[in-house]
């Protein structure tokens, strides 16, 4: 693609750095860059002080001398070559080899599938050989371009959990191409959001994706034009407490919560979406409901979101920096109330909205 | 029973001897050419593309005169090869291969073009991240994959090479275990009163011959095909 101008500025950790943003923002364009596979005009990139690209010295690695292991959208398996020949199939030292690869086929679930050709493989399998694969080459970073773009909702399940041990077990730079805000929430630890060939914003998932400008780019795109995406609210929670009745205890920067019993022990980290109309506001603090999370705080800036419905943001009481919340209410009853900023307000959170694990297909 | 005589079985091997040494000696010039056609836009790429059908569409004696021009004894290229480098193409066997391996290259390079077209880009970008050098994508990624399409297009080469006539004769004569082919031998029966009987034999022989060749290249393919995609059709 000629005159496109990619202009950003980022250093990827170890984990998962997801890349999110509309079509055409230039995700995909920036991986490949990175991989060597598509030729920038000018430009510099370098990882661990490794020079890939200097436009300025005329210097372009060719791609098999980046040590980049790079997942595209389709699993780009060599249809002549068995799993087994596919996953070793990268020209990588001796050392090493033996243990690591045992460990990865048992990882990624592959030992049943190594005397077989990709052909007989179904789209979450070949998948995952060609995350197999690219991990044996030994790569320095990873990088995956809407690994799951192209599979259907039952394998994208399928795929995630592999993708989330992935991320636990190598200390991997990895950069993950999306255009799914849930797939991001769930895996990402950091967030780039690209629009139009540049960075918008970056940094922890739940301050980035919480930003309504931000979600309004992202899902933007997947809804017809006119129509104002009901803003989420994104907070990372742990599992603190199992109750008697089935409920649990989880620790959020809003204080305790009740939910209902979410898989996973004690101390395991999640992270949570809540969209704007499972919220209910209330003026005085609530009594005699069913409702069991009531979250004091005051309300922050007010938006208009179609004719009859504004959304409200709250800011909970007290901390340092707790996640702001999203409520969606009707215009009228914001009238009736009399909201205005900075008035007292009280978010009620049903315990049943915090059921479940993000679900990748939660926003199609 | 279908005897062969000595002379027949000369004139059989000779035809397969040149017929193969041209079709393998063009191999390497038909996937470059393919592979330049297939992959890359430049300036007179349809004035090329047209040189290489040319053969496939002029009259085979007029291939042969211009292969007589250019490479005869004294022609541009030919006096040169005799001076500096001994070769001598008119009147031998060699000559015959060289006229097999011009008159096959259109279908042989239509033939690997098609498979070179065909093969997922993906898969190279795929193999080069996996730390292949473009040398050892063409050997271990290039090449099985077209594998059909080259089988396919050498067989088909092959069989166009051994009915060759009119540019083997115009160019390197007709002379007996040297440039005599099957198509020159029986070319030769038909001109002589009494050869009504050996024209039959060499014409059943040049039939069976090109049932055995196709048949060869289906089967060949077959197995490619299947190695591919796992198939067991």
């Amino acid at each position: 693609m000629k005159g496109f101008h990619l202009s950003v500025d980022f250093a990827a950790e170890n984990g998962i750095t997801a890349i999110v943003g509309p079509s055409g923002a230039g995700k995909s364009m920036l991986l490949g860059t990175i991989a060597g596979l598509e030729k920038p005009e000018s430009g510099t990139i370098t990882l661990n002080g490794k020079i890939l690209v200097d436009t300025n010295v005329k210097t372009n690695l060719a791609p098999e001398k980046r040590g980049l292991g790079v997942i595209f959208q389709e699993a780009r398996l060599f249809p002549h070559m068995t799993v087994q020949k596919n996953l070793t199939f990268a020209d990588r030292p001796a050392q090493n080899m033996l243990s690591e690869f045992d460990e990865i086929i048992d990882l990624l679930n592959l030992s049943h599938l190594l005397k077989r050709r990709p052909h007989h493989l179904s789209g979450g399998e070949k998948q995952r050989v060609a995350i197999g694969r690219a991990l044996l080459s030994a790569p320095t970073a990873l990088l995956m371009d809407e690994p799951l773009a192209s599979l259907d909702l039952a394998r994208r399940r399928e795929i995630m959990p592999f993708l989330e041990r992935l991320r636990e077990r190598f200390s991997l730079p990895i950069l993950y191409v999306s255009h799914n805000l849930d797939e991001t929430i769930r895996l990402a630890d950091r967030v780039i959001v690209m629009d139009q060939g540049k960075i918008v914003a970056k940094g922890s998932v739940e301050t980035v994706l919480s930003r309504i400008d931000v979600q309004s780019l992202i899902l933007g795109s997947e809804r017809p034009s006119n129509t104002q995406p009901e803003p989420v609210t994104i907070v990372s929670a742990k599992v603190s407490q199992r109750h008697d009745d089935g409920l649990i205890s989880i620790e959020t920067p809003w204080g305790a919560l009740a939910a209902p019993d979410i898989s996973g022990d004690i101390g395991r980290a999640v992270r949570m979406r809540i969209r704007a109309s499972d919220i209910v506001l209330s003026s005085a603090p609530p009594e005699g409901l069913s409702i069991r999370n009531v979250i004091a705080g005051e309300i922050g800036i007010m938006t208009e979101a179609g004719s009859s419905q504004m959304d409200v943001l709250v800011r909970p009481l007290p901390g340092a920096d707790p996640t702001p919340i999203w409520a969606r209410i009707t215009r009228r009853a914001a009238i009736e109330m009399d909201l205005k900023p900075d008035m007292p307000i009280w978010a009620l959170l049903k315990a049943v909205v915090l059921a479940s694990d993000i679900d990748i297909d939660g926003f199609q | 029973m279908f005897e062969i005589s000595p002379a027949e079985s000369i004139a059989l091997f000779l035809s397969l001897k040149v017929a193969a040494t041209g079709v393998l000696v063009s191999l390497p010039f038909g996937i470059a050419i393919a592979w330049t056609l297939a992959r890359f836009n430049f300036p007179g790429k349809l004035l090329v593309d047209g040189m290489i059908y040319l053969p496939l569409v002029i009259p085979p004696v007029a291939t042969g005169y211009l292969l007589l021009v250019l490479l005869g004894t004294n022609g541009v290229f030919g006096s040169w090869l005799l001076s500096q480098l001994g070769i001598r193409l008119v009147f031998t066997w060699q000559g015959a291969a060289l006229v097999a391996g011009v008159m096959g290259f259109p279908l042989l390079v239509r033939s690997l073009r098609l498979s070179i077209e065909a093969i997922d880009t993906g898969l190279i970008q795929a193999a080069r991240t996996l730390g292949a050098s473009p040398f050892r994508v063409v050997f271990t990624i290039v090449l099985p994959l077209i594998s059909p399409g080259l089988i396919a297009g050498s067989f088909l080469a092959f069989a166009r090479a051994l009915g060759e006539f009119g540019a083997t004769i115009a160019f390197v004569g007709n002379i007996p275990g040297q440039t005599q082919t099957l198509p020159l031998a029986l070319y030769s029966a038909l001109q002589s009163p009494s050869g009504d009987e050996l024209g039959i034999r060499l014409v059943i022989l040049s039939i069976g011959l090109a049932i055995v060749t196709l048949a060869a290249s289906e089967f060949l393919s077959r197995i490619m095909r299947r190695r591919l995609t796992g198939d067991p059709s």
